[in-house]
């Protein structure tokens, strides 16, 4: 494999779809740093750094989901990977050596965002306000977020042989994905208690009476959503750009989970697949 | 005889349809293939299947002797090259560089054949000319190029010559000749154009609906060809009474026109017309083509 990774990488820092997504990840990185700091000076308020160094999160889904496919689609595209299995190649060489690259390739997109923000936002808006632990526990959860998504869209690229329709399909699916998340988290920051107001004196002075929200998800409703929010990728990417997760461990076990069944059900397939 | 590729009852089958049906096949050490048969006979699936891109649905084949099942088909398959349907080549990426991406693939440990490779299909000045801008052609020379670039004994080309102007035909067929020549690179060659694959082939298969219908060598194939004599005549209607009379075989093609089989005496034939007051405008000698024996054969059903 470590050929087929050989001739992976050495495409990979040629490949016009990773350097321009390399690209735009550090100008929007040094943009949201310069920004914040001409906000901080314009409105006098006070922009940290923790609020935008995982701001890549929530747009790395979507950039991951056009890399892989374009990457990983160009092999069919072009017809190149039967080179790789004339070649003698297994197809799980081939398979695990494709998600390690778009793996890779994600995971220096995210870092390229942090290693701006860290060279232009830190010396504008000062250091973390947070316990650098907790940004490190983030930056794990970011990183095996990126790991899940690559093994999706590499598995959605491996099955199907149409470059333009993986495209897609990837991207649509990273849209629903998007949607989803957003709706279960609208449902899980819905309020326990509406502010009644109730008249309970001759003077017309009024009391504040909490009244029970029935939007409110309670019990199995509401750990299943919890569940949702952190299973689903783009439920993670919306909690680690907010640096707002309060089931921090949780969710990179998930992204394991889900790398875990991708792979195994992605060699499975690819390796009866009939290719062209 | 050595056989770098043989094929037993091999079979693959898509859903309900038997795109190979059976099929047995032995391609000879040094020989130059020539797989004959129409769209949809065949001929690429069974390539995809030799190449390990798709499993059979039952039967076997054996790459220098190693069976598609052994777990070792891979050291054989690294003994090969192949260039299926279309050239497997980086559009956005230099011929240089798609080499360099094989090269690498393949494991050499360095790129030192690659202005050779380029030289010996006819891309010197080429290299750095990114392939999206490449003609049919080209790409189709470094198709090959890459597929050479493991330095294979055995070399699988799918329809080479499709869509190409007639200088491109020629200069793949030198360079298959070449390499099977030079390099003594066996060749498994599938076409439909016969003309150009009877200049190439030292055996051939003909293959129809998923069936090896004829195995034959191109000797063997001269030998089963018939030689005829085309003779353009004022009249066939006047010709045909005299071929009788001599008790010739013969096929009339058109009102002037008559191929003679066997041997002819042309001073009686020519007497005989002029009693009939026809005249002999010409006569070509005509070998029975490759095309005639493919149609004939077809036409005549499975063996």
């Amino acid at each position: 494999m470590n050929k087929l990774l050989s001739a992976n990488f050495s495409r990979l820092i040629k490949n016009k779809a990773f350097l321009v997504s390399m690209a735009c990840m550090l100008v929007f990185g040094v943009f949201i740093s310069v920004k914040s700091y001409m906000n901080q000076i314009q409105y006098g308020t006070s922009f940290l750094v923790d609020n935008i160094f995982f701001g890549y999160a929530a747009v790395i889904p979507i950039l991951c989901a056009a890399f892989c496919s374009l990457f990983t689609g160009t092999e069919y595209s072009d017809g190149t990977i039967r080179n790789k299995i004339i070649a003698g190649h297994s197809r799980a060489s081939v398979y695990l050596a494709n998600l390690l690259t778009c793996s890779a390739a994600c995971l220096l997109m995210g870092l390229i965002y942090m290693a701006a923000v860290g060279a232009v936002g830190i010396p504008l808006l000062g250091a973390f306000h947070v316990d650098l632990k907790i940004v490190a526990v983030f930056v794990l959860d970011s990183f095996a977020m990126i790991l899940s998504l690559s093994a999706v869209f590499v598995l959605l690229s491996m099955l199907n042989q149409n470059k333009a329709a993986v495209v897609a399909v990837s991207l649509i699916a990273v849209i629903l994905l998007f949607v989803a998340a957003s709706y279960v988290q609208n449902r899980l920051s819905a309020p326990e208690f509406y502010d009644g107001y109730v008249f309970t004196d001759s003077a017309g002075n009024s009391q504040t009476q909490s009244i029970p929200n029935p939007e409110y998800l309670r019990g199995n409703s509401r750990t299943i959503h919890e569940f949702l929010m952190d299973f689903l990728p783009t439920g993670q990417a919306i909690q680690i750009a907010n640096m707002s997760a309060p089931r921090l461990w949780q969710m990179p076990m998930y992204s394991l989970i889900i790398v875990a069944g991708t792979t195994a059900g992605g060699l499975l397939a690819f390796r009866k697949k009939d290719l062209k | 005889m050595d056989y770098v590729l043989t094929a037993d009852a091999l079979t693959k089958q898509y859903g309900h349809f038997k795109a190979l049906d059976k099929l047995t096949m032995r391609v000879p050490k040094g020989a130059v293939y020539g797989l004959v048969g129409k769209n949809g006979a065949g001929k690429t699936t069974l390539i995809r299947l030799v190449c390990g891109l798709q499993a059979p649905s039952s039967g076997s084949y054996a790459i220098y002797g190693r069976k598609d099942t052994d777990r070792d088909i891979a050291k054989s398959r690294r003994r090969m090259g192949a260039v299926v349907e279309t050239p497997s080549v980086y559009l956005d990426l230099s011929a240089t560089d798609n080499l360099k991406e094989q090269f690498r693939v393949l494991g050499l440990p360095s790129f030192e054949g690659i202005p050779e490779l380029l030289r010996l299909v006819g891309l010197e000045d080429a290299g750095k000319k990114k392939v999206k801008n490449f003609s049919l052609g080209m790409r189709q020379r470094l198709g090959i190029a890459v597929a050479l670039a493991g330095d294979p004994d055995f070399l699988v080309l799918d329809e080479p010559v499709n869509g190409l102007d007639p200088q491109g035909i020629i200069e793949i067929r030198e360079l298959v000749l070449k390499l099977n020549r030079e390099r003594q690179i066996t060749v498994l060659i599938s076409s439909h154009i016969l003309d150009e694959l009877s200049r190439l082939a030292t055996h051939y298969g003909f293959i129809d609906q998923g069936r090896l219908v004829r195995e034959i060598s191109a000797k063997e194939l001269e030998a089963a060809c018939r030689k005829c004599t085309r003779l353009t005549v004022s009249s066939s209607a006047a010709l045909v009474p005299v071929l009788d009379r001599l008790g010739l075989e013969y096929s009339v093609i058109s009102d002037t026109e008559a191929d003679i089989y066997g041997e002819i005496n042309l001073t009686e034939l020519a007497l005989a017309l002029a009693e009939q007051n026809c005249e002999i405008k010409s006569i070509q000698e005509h070998h029975e083509s490759l095309e005639s024996y493919y149609v004939n054969l077809i036409g005549g059903g499975h063996e």
